[in-house]
């Protein structure tokens, strides 16, 4: 008996190892060859990672960047932005929106109808025809309660979706519109107005989801470049070339695209190292430095107005005082926080426009309007009524946030210097979104699709906007912002958003802080990376350089 | 015999209950409003109220509780906020992964615990047992995400021994056919031993560490109950008879020291199916339950949450209930003791 447990016991180990041996061994020739379906890695696929999971495939109510990338290479939109190759590997917005899967987009003399006519025989992944009414309903989708993006749809300048967006024939649609601006053409380019397959969504909808919302969680009836081939829940997606997309060349685009969930970003770098995967979206800056080490890696550093700030809430009676707030701002260390928290991967941020910015004041990403003043700041304090520290504030920081979380210690030991006590509070992403509005000070950072200034103005600081979340209220702003919603004159939305612009660096709501690089780590070769105003990676762009 | 096993099967169902109702009062007091992540940024508040009806968060908590409950015995565990996908599918399509990381890492931490438990009581204030406490000493200081970062950049990327944790295999794989979810088997079963070979060979490296990490309680019991038996009268009877040292040690040694041992391999499958296997997933593309509930914790989907707690605590109650057989067929003793015979 004793003998015989013994036994059992060391064979249970040994098949382990014999099995970890032996199949290990067979599995290891395989990836030296490249991997590949039991055996071989096709030599156009990608595998695309990202540090969040693919939550839907509905492009009205994603919210992760995975969740967008895939939506925005499966769905085809009207519009797509023209891209110049730099040589750099990067292909950068041009500044303008060609047809996609339109053939043209005209305006009328008068600038309040756009007429689309859609490229002659495209279908939907299947086969079935992309019509006008798919068109239609999918615009119309987009600026119902289905999902968020209605608040960005406002900015097409429709009244009412129902009326203003309409079919003339199987492939022309107008869009009627209250009045002309540029967003209306940049934004119809975004996967937000994607077109969907009306009949196949409509046939899974029912009188409780009439727009389809449960059907296109996890279904796609692709009338972009890919369609989904595979998905390992929590893990990956397979997407492949869609044979049935006629609306663009995608002769030398990669056959196959593997989008990775991989959270952990060491993880990722050292994937990105060992070849399991070709393309890391979103790096943070510690692994991003660490790249720029590895021959055989490649840096996209691509810079953006994603802009970081600390909120100043103008119902806390201390910072309601302007004083206050410039001596906050005075005491911010910019340089710090570029260099050591961001690595270098930030720019300077001058006021809530910052460069690259459509119309932004500072044409360079040099300017700070605060530059570090620790003297002045005191000066300011004590014409408020405050000692050296007799004045204590919260900031409140998402804990998630790597940046934010070491900015905000920079920013207590910074101000500490000045005088000013802070106390750090981080937050779960919950807690803190919830908590958005009212909390005294809060660090937070904001991309605005399109990167256009009034849009940016818009949402952020004008009064009584949801996403108002320092509550700053400036008619003056409010009115130079409304004015510019509303010209069609660009050289004068210019005059007025700069206006604003000034107003509000003045009166200090934020202090402007850095805006962020989007980082994108690749294998040395990977080329076609989209500098594109959505943030967002065109698969059907990528090249292996050989 | 079957009086015992029904018992046994109502407190179990009992507890599972308890765990539901637990969950469902505790995930009440998370702060932060799901409506509000589930609706957007962009959300205006007429919109986060309507999602706020639509999941009948808008309801007071009893209401929400009746509901909870009635939906609960119809095994339906809500809608992700997150991803608009039923949670009960969501997590059985991601169980397999979970179960099969967790039983090769329990796996790996008994063999592992055992051995070295058996190793450190035969040779003990000896060197070989000096050898175990130092192992026992780092494997349960050391941090996971350390240890794993470290792991990964030497037996992955410097010795090319595992492949990289991008999920369940390495690229270029497609995944085998479903038959138990378990890749290495049904990769097995299906005839191709180079996608099980590969599967495997992506396994062992989270599956060991969550083994070596989980092993050093089992490392400990196994020593001290098999030090207190082979000193105990029994031992130095069949000593005195002249049995052999080996056979001793397993039949008087490990025999009688199974009970508490067996208690702490139940605790460990319970940390290496929840506690652990949560860090290990996120760290290691895992695309199991504990990958998850932390993308679930992070964006405050509520029903996500609670089915992956009532889902782990289904996991507990289920291996105490096994343990309870498990006891009996360890040791008569326990089913006399109950009447059982």
């Amino acid at each position: 008996m004793a003998h015989r447990s013994r036994t059992l016991g060391a064979l249970a180990a040994s098949g382990l190892i014999l099995a970890a041996t032996a199949c290990g061994g067979g599995a290891a020739s395989d990836d030296d060859g490249g991997g590949g379906d039991g055996g071989s890695a096709a030599a156009d696929e990608l595998v695309v990672a990202y540090s969040q999971d693919i939550d839907t495939l509905d492009p009205h109510q994603f919210k992760t960047d995975a969740g967008y990338g895939v939506g925005g290479n499966i769905y085809g939109t009207l519009l797509q932005e023209s891209y110049t190759d730099g040589g750099d590997g990067v292909l950068s917005y041009a500044g303008e929106s060609a047809p996609f899967l339109a053939e043209s987009a005209t305006w009328d003399d008068a600038q309040t109808t756009l007429t689309f006519v859609l490229k002659d025989g495209l279908t939907f992944a299947g086969g079935e025809p992309v019509t006008s009414e798919d068109v239609v309903w999918s615009l119309q989708r987009a600026l119902s309660d289905v999902g968020y993006v209605q608040a960005i749809g406002q900015w097409l300048n429709v009244t009412d979706p129902a009326t203003d967006i309409v079919a003339t024939d199987e492939r022309t649609v107008q869009l009627h519109v209250t009045h002309y601006s540029p967003l209306i053409e940049q934004f119809l380019a975004f996967q937000i107005f994607a077109i969907l397959d009306k009949s196949a969504v409509e046939a899974q909808a029912g009188p409780d989801d009439p727009w389809g919302a449960v059907y296109l969680a996890d279904e796609a009836t692709a009338s972009g470049p890919y369609v989904v081939e595979s998905r390992v829940p929590g893990q990956s997606m397979t997407l492949t070339k869609n044979p049935d997309f006629t609306a663009a060349d995608l002769a030398d685009a990669p056959e196959r695209i593997v989008v990775q969930s991989m959270p952990d970003p060491q993880q990722a770098f050292l994937a990105l190292q060992n070849g399991a995967v070709d393309v890391i979206f979103g790096m943070t800056p510690d692994t991003a430095q660490a790249l720029e080490q590895d021959p055989g890696l490649r840096l996209y550093d691509l810079e953006y107005s994603l802009v970081a700030y600390v909120g100043f809430n103008y119902e806390d009676p201390a910072l309601q005082d302007v004083r206050i707030r410039q001596a906050l701002s005075y005491l911010m260390p910019y340089d710090a926080l570029r260099e050591d928290v961001m690595k270098g991967y930030a720019g300077a941020a001058y006021g809530a426009v910052p460069y690259p910015m459509r119309d932004a004041l500072d044409e360079s990403g040099e300017k700070v309007a605060y530059p570090t003043d620790v003297e002045k700041a005191k000066e300011l304090l004590a014409e408020a009524g405050y000692g050296p520290g007799e004045l204590s504030l919260t900031l409140s920081v998402p804990a998630t946030d790597e940046a934010l979380s070491q900015s905000a210690v920079f920013i207590q030991s910074a101000l500490q210097e000045g005088g000013v006590n802070i106390e750090v509070n981080e937050m779960s992403d919950a807690d803190y979104n919830e908590n958005l509005g009212s909390m005294q000070m809060f660090l937070d950072s904001w991309y605005s699709w399109g990167q256009d200034s009034v849009y940016q103005m818009f949402f952020l600081l004008t009064s009584g906007v949801f996403t108002n979340y320092t509550n700053y209220s400036n008619a003056e702003v409010d009115e130079l912002v409304r004015q510019a919603m509303a010209t069609t004159d660009p050289d004068e939305r210019r005059e007025l958003s700069q206006q604003a612009q000034q107003l509000i660096i003045d009166e200090a709501p934020w202090a402007f802080l850095f805006t962020r690089d989007y980082l994108v780590g690749a294998s040395e070769g990977v080329e076609g990376i989209t500098h594109s105003n959505d943030a967002n990676l065109r698969f059907d762009q990528l090249r292996v350089a050989n | 015999m079957l009086t015992t096993a029904g018992k046994r099967a109502g407190v179990a169902l009992l507890s599972i209950l308890g765990v539901a109702v637990l969950t469902f009062f505790i995930t009440q007091l998370l702060p932060g409003d799901p409506a509000r992540i589930a609706a957007g940024q962009y959300a205006s508040d007429e919109q986060v109220a309507q999602v706020r009806a639509t999941y009948g968060l808008d309801q007071s908590v009893p209401v929400q509780f009746g509901q909870y409950v009635a939906d609960f015995f119809r095994l339906d565990l809500g809608t992700s906020i997150r991803t608009g996908e039923p949670v009960r599918d969501e997590l059985t399509s991601r169980l397999p992964a979970t179960l099969e990381l967790g039983l090769t890492a329990l796996l790996i931490a008994v063999l592992l615990g055992v051995g070295l438990g058996v190793t450190a009581a035969v040779y003990r204030y000896r060197l070989g047992d000096r050898l175990v406490q130092v192992f026992v000493v780092l494997a349960s200081a050391t941090a996971v995400f350390w240890i794993a970062l470290v792991a990964i950049t030497t037996l992955v990327n410097g010795l090319g021994v595992f492949t990289s944790p991008t999920g369940r295999l390495p690229r270029g794989f497609t995944p085998p056919d479903q038959i138990t979810g378990f890749y290495v088997l049904d990769a097995l079963l299906a005839g191709d031993p180079q996608t099980a070979g590969a599967a495997l060979r992506t396994l062992l490296l989270p599956a060991l560490l969550l083994g070596v990490l989980a092993s050093p309680s089992i490392v400990k019991i196994v020593r001290s109950a098999t030090i207190r038996a082979l000193e105990s009268d029994f031992a130095r009877t069949s000593r005195s008879f002249g049995y052999p040292a080996r056979s001793i040690l397993v039949q008087d040694g490990l025999r009688n020291s199974l009970l508490p041992v067996i208690t702490n391999i139940g605790l460990v499958a319970g940390f290496v199916l929840a506690g652990g296997d949560v860090i290990i997933e996120q760290l290691f593309a895992w695309p199991g339950i504990g990958g998850y509930a932390y993308s679930s914790l992070q964006e405050n989907d509520l029903f996500a949450l609670r089915g992956y707690v009532i889902a782990i605590g289904v996991a507990y109650v289920l291996i105490n209930t096994t343990l309870e057989f498990v006891y009996g067929w360890a040791d008569p003793r326990v089913n006399l003791a109950e009447g059982r015979s």
